[in-house]
């Protein structure tokens, strides 16, 4: 099931979310605050999945937030609030050279730590797989599944917040789904499980 | 193993579970930070550190400063819809690229983008430079204290905290001969 930290689109929360903004350019920080609440949940989930760390992703979203304060006026209002943010985001967590070493550097070590652990926790162990085959794709090819598979977004969403064509997303996600195959093949449920 | 099927293998891994004080205190904390950064990290770098650390430039840059103070010009402008072609570019590429962005020229094949080594550019208001020669204008934006190659000439650009620009090429020095100079250049208005 996508992510259930997407604002509704309700014409209530658009109208209500349309007055937080004009107030926060006429100066009211509680406003920015508001909008904040209405969408650190969703941020922090689309950070999470691209970035595979905790830590990292409360970093991502603080930073998409001050920036988005910041170029408040150059949002013209053309396509939702919440994918002009989850853009930033996503180019944060995706081109920020340190934080891309040091996810790195913390795989490798739990990598390696993996491989001499006698015995760890099976299902601990599988979810580290899957994160672990998510991280291992290329960041456009990760930002592409975490849109369309997580947030539930269509390749044409996901087109505008990524900003290329909704057919390099659709070859995106193609790809990367047979990378993941290929990388979680033992983790595939048999034909005698339980449907998933 | 079917697209389904790998998209509920994908989405069983949980995300953190964060107490509800964490959400509670998050945009107070976010927006102490804003505040703060705000108080920390002026906009616009200060102009003597900037001619500090291009001495051999320093005299004749002061020498036309004081020179522009008394006879100020007002800077030609670009035409509305060019203008805000560059503004979306240097947008797009200002958010790809967060505190690392030096300058993107614009040139007729597309945009040239000259990054820092490392993120850590300070926030400041960015300048719209303009050369013109053989009825041929190369547009780049930047800000104080970069040095930048613009149709084939070495530029400095330099400003102040109230806003005053200054060009300076090997050949010419923007705004002591506006008119006849083949460089201008003004604020990249609005929020970036």
């Amino acid at each position: 099931m996508p992510s259930s930290h997407r604002p509704a689109d309700s014409g209530d929360d658009s109208a209500r979310e349309a007055n937080l903004l004009r107030r926060c350019r006429s100066g009211e920080p509680d406003a920015y605050g508001e909008l904040i609440a209405m969408h650190q949940k969703r941020l922090h989930s689309v950070a999470f999945r691209l970035t595979g760390s905790a830590s990292d992703a409360a970093d991502v979203a603080q930073e998409a937030f001050l920036r988005a304060w910041r170029q408040l006026d150059a949002y013209r209002g053309d396509g939702p609030f919440g994918a002009w943010l989850c853009r930033i985001a996503v180019n944060l967590a995706l081109h920020d050279r340190a934080r891309a070493q040091r996810r790195e550097a913390v795989h490798q070590e739990w990598m390696e730590a993996a491989v001499h652990a006698p015995g760890s926790e099976p299902d601990s162990d599988r979810l580290e797989r899957i994160r672990n085959a998510l991280q291992r794709l290329e960041p456009e090819a990760r930002a592409a599944v975490v849109l369309t598979v997580y947030e539930g977004l269509n390749h044409a969403e996901a087109a505008r917040i990524l900003g290329c064509a909704e057919t390099t997303v659709s070859w995106r996600v193609w790809r990367a789904r047979n990378r993941l195959r290929r990388w979680l093949a033992e983790l595939a449920p048999r034909p005698g499980d339980a449907s998933t | 193993m079917k697209d389904p099927q790998l998209d509920a293998l994908l989405r069983s891994v949980p995300e953190p579970d964060r107490p509800d004080e964490y959400w509670r205190d998050f945009p107070a904390e976010t927006l102490r930070r804003r505040g703060h950064r705000n108080h920390v990290a002026p906009r616009r770098k200060s102009l003597v550190p900037q001619l500090l650390r291009w001495s051999p430039l320093a005299a004749v840059l002061v020498a036309a400063w004081a020179g522009w103070l008394r006879h100020p010009v007002r800077t030609p402008e670009i035409a509305d819809p060019e203008l805000q072609e560059i503004r979306e570019v240097w947008q797009e590429l200002s958010i790809l690229f967060p505190h690392q962005l030096r300058a993107v020229v614009l040139e007729p094949e597309g945009p040239r983008i000259l990054l820092a080594e490392t993120p850590d550019l300070p926030d400041s208001a960015p300048l719209l430079v303009r050369s013109c020669n053989t009825g041929t204008c190369r547009v780049a934006v930047t800000f104080s204290g970069q040095r930048i190659e613009l149709g084939g000439e070495t530029l400095d650009v330099l400003s102040t905290a109230d806003g005053r620009i200054l060009v300076a090429g090997s050949e010419a020095l923007w705004p002591m001969a506006p008119g006849r100079s083949h460089l201008n250049a003004q604020p990249l208005s609005g929020p970036l």
